[in-house]
């Protein structure tokens, strides 16, 4: 979610990004990145879905990100597992190489963007759809007549693309309902910050930033994914810098310099968001998002549209435009490209 | 006496979230892709259901691998409305 904000804001953009896993049915003309994605057969996901590396509900997977934003610098990797039928773990690494101390704060509010963190993520799904097994045999006896030399049917969507009205009759006999899902997050990271007391000494501290992250949502068939997540973050920001111009080696030169005033500060922030996601056309989904942060009393918009697509994992990359309250109010553009499109924000 | 019993051998290649199967309604849960049921032998038709919903492009598999009267294999890859479903009826 934050990556495709913090991706590029009006800059360059640069992400690698390394799906793995594996399938079932191999073409006989393997590729490389095929052979890659066996690699991992077993133990991690097929493919990655969160071009960002920051959703809260993330899927089995291994990638690595990296961006080349000016003032929001960072490299992540993240590797996910499945801990069982429903419930999935994800570890990220995130390591920032801006400047720690620069004073313009992300459009997102996000007081560990700054900070080396560990983050780690467990998350749990409930789904269980139904068919109608009495009109599937009703199909499938329709089928077998109109087919009459097909031997060892199995009947399925997929296979009665050659009977649309078979199809649809199967598809109105599936009940797919409603899947849940529940994840919670904690990340803590370090930082480093460098600073003066008034007598201009130069000092140097790390501190440890940390968040707690709680997250649900529901996936309705004919509606998308509309989810909410809590978070409180618990942050140290670097105090206000002067331009002081100061003598030069005691000399009648003078030099400007610039020095952090102070040690850096505690702040404590809290974050409410909603997000909706759904595809609109097969080559375009939407993912909109509103955070509101009460202690500030800020407004945060959010809004991914999918767009860039890969003959082999969909809708894969699209732009980000933000709006917040802030101030007297601030715009930003990201661009990001990850992988699929996901009805989940995994 | 104990009522004597066919194993049967269900194996799943999946990595989708959003796949479910069932054999009779009752949740089967793959370890390592594969999951085993006792099963009595007779007459009556046993259910195999599976559903997954990804994006297009995702494959998948499920498979039947024993007895040798009840072996089948489906494999499919998801088209742009990424979903698919799928009922077989065995004996064993």
């Amino acid at each position: 979610m934050k990556a495709q904000r913090a991706a590029v804001l009006l800059a360059s953009l640069g992400v690698l990004l390394v799906p793995a896993g594996r399938g079932l049915a191999r073409d006989s003309n393997n590729t490389d990145a095929e052979t890659r994605k066996t690699a991992y057969s077993g133990i991690i996901g097929a493919r990655m879905v969160d071009p960002s590396l920051t959703s809260a509900v993330s899927p089995p997977g291994l990638a690595v990100l990296l961006t080349t934003d000016r003032k929001d610098r960072r490299a992540a990797a993240k590797i996910g597992l499945r801990l069982g039928d429903d419930f999935f773990a994800d570890l990220r690494f995130s390591v920032p190489f801006g400047d720690p101390q620069d004073e313009a704060e992300p459009i997102t509010l996000d007081g560990l963007a700054r900070s080396a963190a560990v983050d780690l993520g467990i998350h749990y799904l409930a789904w269980n759809p139904k068919l109608d097994v009495d009109e599937a045999k009703a199909i499938r006896d329709e089928f077998l007549v109109r087919n009459p030399r097909v031997k060892n049917f199995v009947l399925s969507l997929n296979g009665l693309k050659g009977e649309p009205d078979l199809r649809r009759r199967l598809l109105a006999a599936i009940r797919w309902r409603a899947a849940f899902f529940a994840a919670l997050r904690t990340k803590v990271g370090r930082q480093d910050f460098t600073y003066s007391d008034r007598s201009f000494r130069s000092f140097s501290a790390q501190k440890t930033n940390a968040s707690l992250e709680a997250a649900a949502g529901a996936l309705f068939p004919e509606l998308g994914y509309i989810g909410f997540s809590w978070e409180i973050q618990r942050f140290y920001e670097a105090g206000e810098a002067a331009d002081l111009i100061l003598p030069f080696q005691g000399g009648p030169v003078q030099q400007v310099k610039r020095v952090v005033m102070g040690p850096p500060a505690r702040r404590t922030r809290n974050r409410l968001q909603v997000e909706y996601r759904s595809p609109i056309l097969p080559w375009l989904a939407v993912n909109p998002r509103a955070s509101y942060f009460p202690k500030e009393n800020i407004v945060l918009l959010e809004l991914p549209v999918y767009f860039f697509r890969s003959p082999e994992e969909g809708l894969n990359g699209g732009v980000d435009i933000l709006w917040t309250s802030k101030g007297q109010g601030r715009f930003g553009l990201a661009l990001f490209i990850g992988s699929a499109f996901s009805l989940t924000p995994d | 006496m104990a009522a004597q019993t066919v194993r049967v051998v269900l194996k799943a290649k999946v990595e989708s979230r959003f796949f479910r199967a069932y054999l009779d309604d009752k949740r089967i849960r793959f370890e390592n892709g594969e999951a085993s049921r006792s099963l009595e032998p007779g007459g009556r038709d046993y259910v195999l259901t599976w559903f997954i919903r990804d994006a297009p492009g995702t494959k998948y598999g499920i498979q039947i691998a024993e007895p040798e009267q009840a072996k089948m294999t489906h494999t499919a890859t998801l088209d742009e409305s990424g979903k698919d479903a799928g009922i077989f009826w065995f004996k064993v």
